[in-house]
């Protein structure tokens, strides 16, 4: 493509930019001007004006929608506030350009400020020869952005070309996402919170105190999802925005029910072929489940990644499941899926490795048996719950452990007894990683005991036996984790206060055996007769 | 080593004991940590390659800063590790004193039974030591046995003396050794181990002026 005809066309693109500002945030149409000045001009104007909030219902295809669907929440509500404004309008599509990378006027900015630009990237090409690899790194390392739109054509050669090759640029932008950390999630807490005072000093000797009243002031935390550092991204270019945009539409995070509801006010966009491979909606309590039947016409497919975390009210449409290729499903405090739910979907389900439906109380021994028998790929399951525990027995669990390839089971408050464990011993044993029996009150020692006893959860690392008041012979318990420890794998035994104190007194039982066992060796050892040491007579007579 | 055949009652008994779950076969452990510390050129390096390796060299060489050997003793279930550390003597080296004694269970003030002045150093090392570690059970032992025979009775009598009246003084036990001719040196480290684990020993003491003292019950 010959420069003046790329010239043109960027400078239409230019003007359709500025048209569609225009049509977004201007109440009064801009006299344009030569596209020097242009620049400076849409910068002060767009700083000093506060664009009506009216702004918001404005749905033009281009940017509008792009902004209902990315923005974060929690600004889009105080959007009336000029300062807020700023930050996400266009008034930083202006300014991005001049900040980030370079701007019209030749100034050239040795020290970007953004954290985007301060980033600092190295290329590696694996099927590059390396002989000459030290010299792209080189060049790679002198990359500079200019601004692609400028209309100059002596300005825009000093843009690397590297920033409109599409596949690169994609793997930059890539690179840039961080969408991984921007998951909302509850705090993750290395211990459980200990149940009582007691429990605390117990648990955590003389720190108890303090962490039991850190465990009882820890508020109720409310995550939200950041924004991501890709959004100033899509203002850049037109291919810029495609690639950025293809990045975002990979991931789906909602903390927020408003945000979620506008979204769904928008007309459909139908995509043939979805990207989205994870969905997360996290704490909705109100969410119906229209918006979700909703968001499913535009997202399915692709999804790896299905979790509604604490959303009471809505189940996930069957179209979701249609790609087959969903590897983690997390339900956890649905009150409305239950056993068809989960018969209608198992089938779609032939690689799911995680499913989390812990405080689905409807759920039962039925809807389990169908997961068992048909996610043969399996690994956590986690069915723990508070109440309805009888819906849950070895009924299912002992086909989920002969069926699939459980490392994690969670099946705290149900009604499963020994025969579980011995099944899962026996068919599992070596892999088990992860075992939460809190409130299992059906088990005795005749399971969880006899088979730490005998080594065959050789990997086992997190226990939790909390309330399962019936195991009274702990011993077995305390030895297994001073074996793992011995064998440096650390192990988390969690019990309530009765089972922690009955673990403190078997361990302090077998401290003091090992005590007087060490004792009696070296009391035997040290009054042997025999040493080495030579008779001081003999070299006393010699002399 | 010189524990051969214990090891060997070792692992017999480990194997008659096939049927007992594996858990209850296993070894414990327990680490000693040992400080020797006293003048230049007494045999404090000597003692510790004696003990831990069993060869004794005539040669004399200084220890850079400080030295450190570890002896394994395989009592049935349970294993001993006595690691000992060893201080060089001159002065320059009393920055690493700390290194020496923190965390150690023992620490063991020697001097050479021919040099007076070494004794007389011990009052100022002691002093030292105590500074960083008040826990430690003291000993006192003097090296050069075999030389040490050779004084005149007269001077024997009152090193002996006055190293006694140290030893009370701090309370510790006090040996007469000879890391070359193997005098009271595996007995030197059974009481140790004795007084660390409070365990009764019936090793008998020596007492008589002129034998290779042994004095650790009543001081």
């Amino acid at each position: 493509m010959s420069s003046s005809t790329r010239n043109e066309r960027l400078e239409r693109l230019n003007v359709k930019r500025v048209r569609d500002k225009k049509n977004l945030d201007s109440p009064r149409p801009i006299k344009r001007s030569s596209s020097d000045t242009l620049r400076t001009r849409k910068y002060d104007y767009f700083k000093t004006l506060s664009p009506p909030p009216s702004i918001q219902r404005k749905t033009s295809r281009s940017f509008s929608n792009l902004f209902h669907r990315f923005k974060n929440p929690s600004r889009s509500s105080s959007c009336s506030k000029n300062q807020d404004l700023r930050l996400l309008t266009p008034s930083t599509v202006v300014s991005t350009p001049d900040s980030l990378f370079s701007c019209d006027n030749g100034d050239d900015y040795s020290t970007p400020t953004s954290p985007l630009a301060s980033k600092q990237f190295t290329f590696y090409y694996s099927d590059s020869a390396s002989s000459s690899s030290s010299s792209v790194n080189e060049e790679f390392s002198k990359l500079t952005l200019k601004n692609c739109v400028t209309t100059d054509p002596v300005k825009r050669s000093l843009s690397s070309r590297i920033f409109e090759i599409p596949e690169i640029l994609n793997l930059i932008l890539s690179c840039l996402d961080d969408s991984e950390s921007r998951i909302p999630r509850e705090k993750i807490k290395n211990r459980r919170k200990p149940l009582s005072l007691r429990h605390a000093k117990l648990v955590h000797g003389e720190k108890g105190d303090r962490i039991w009243r850190d465990s009882q002031e820890m508020g109720f935390f409310e995550p939200t999802v950041k924004e991501s550092n890709l959004y100033n991204c899509l203002f850049v270019n037109k291919l810029w925005y495609q690639s950025t945009l293809e990045i975002l539409e990979t991931r789906f995070y909602f903390a927020d029910e408003r945000k979620l509801r506008s979204l769904c006010e928008r007309p459909v966009i139908k995509k043939t072929n979805s990207q989205t491979n994870t969905l997360v909606l996290h704490k909705l309590f109100y969410t119906e489940q229209y918006v979700v039947d909703h968001l499913a016409q535009q997202i399915s497919g692709c999804l790896e990644w299905l979790e509604f975390y604490v959303c009471p009210r809505i189940v996930p449409s069957p179209t979701f499941f249609e790609g087959n290729k969903i590897q983690k499903l997390c339900i956890p405090g649905s009150a409305v899926v239950d056993d068809s739910f989960l018969k209608s979907v198992s089938k779609n389900l032939p690689n799911l490795k995680v499913l989390d439906i812990r405080a689905c109380e409807l759920v039962t021994d039925a809807g389990v048996y169908y997961i068992a028998h048909s996610c043969l790929n399996l690994e956590t399951l986690n069915v723990g719950r508070h109440s309805r525990g009888e819906l849950i027995t070895d009924a299912s669990i002992g086909p989920v452990v002969r069926n699939t390839k459980i490392t994690t089971l969670g099946v705290a408050g149900c009604n499963i007894t020994d025969r579980s464990l011995w099944q899962l011993c026996l068919n599992r044993g070596s892999q088990v990683k992860r075992l939460s029996l809190n409130n299992c009150r059906m088990l005795t020692d005749n399971s969880l005991c006899k088979i730490l006893h005998h080594d065959y959860f050789p990997n086992l690392t997190v226990l939790e036996i909390r309330n399962c008041l019936n195991l009274s012979n702990l011993r077995p318990v305390v030895l297994f984790k001073k074996r793992q420890i011995k064998k440096g794998i650390p192990v988390l035994v969690e019990g309530c206060e009765v089972i922690d104190h009955r673990l403190r007194e078997q361990e302090l039982q077998i401290d003091l055996e090992v005590s007087r066992k060490i004792i009696s060796d070296i009391s035997g050892w040290i009054n042997e007769s025999a040493d080495d040491d030579n008779d001081f007579q003999q070299l006393l007579r010699s002399r | 080593m010189p524990d051969s055949p214990r090891r060997n009652q070792h692992r017999r008994s480990h194997s008659e004991q096939q049927n007992v779950p594996h858990s209850q076969r296993e070894t414990n452990s327990v680490a000693v940590k040992i400080g020797l510390i006293g003048d230049a050129q007494i045999g404090k390096t000597s003692l510790m390659v004696k003990y831990v390796e069993g060869c004794y060299d005539e040669n004399y060489t200084q220890t850079l800063g400080a030295n450190f050997m570890e002896r394994i003793i395989n009592i049935r279930n349970t294993q001993i590790t006595l690691s000992i550390w060893d201080l060089g003597g001159e002065k320059e080296f009393i920055n690493m004193l700390p290194l020496v004694t923190t965390d150690a269970v023992v620490i063991i003030f020697m001097f050479d039974l021919t040099r007076k002045s070494t004794l007389n150093s011990i009052k100022e090392w002691y002093r030292q030591a105590r500074g960083f570690n008040k826990t430690a059970i003291p000993f006192l032992v003097g090296t050069k046995y075999d030389l040490f025979i050779d004084l005149p009775d007269e001077d024997q009598i009152e090193i002996t003396n006055q190293a006694k009246k140290y030893a009370r003084a701090m309370s510790a036990s006090l040996i007469f050794s000879s890391t070359s001719h193997s005098i009271n040196i595996q007995k030197l480290f059974k009481v140790i181990l004795s007084k660390v684990f409070d365990i009764k020993a019936t090793i008998p003491e020596i007492v008589n002026t002129g034998e290779p003292l042994l004095l650790y019950q009543s001081i």
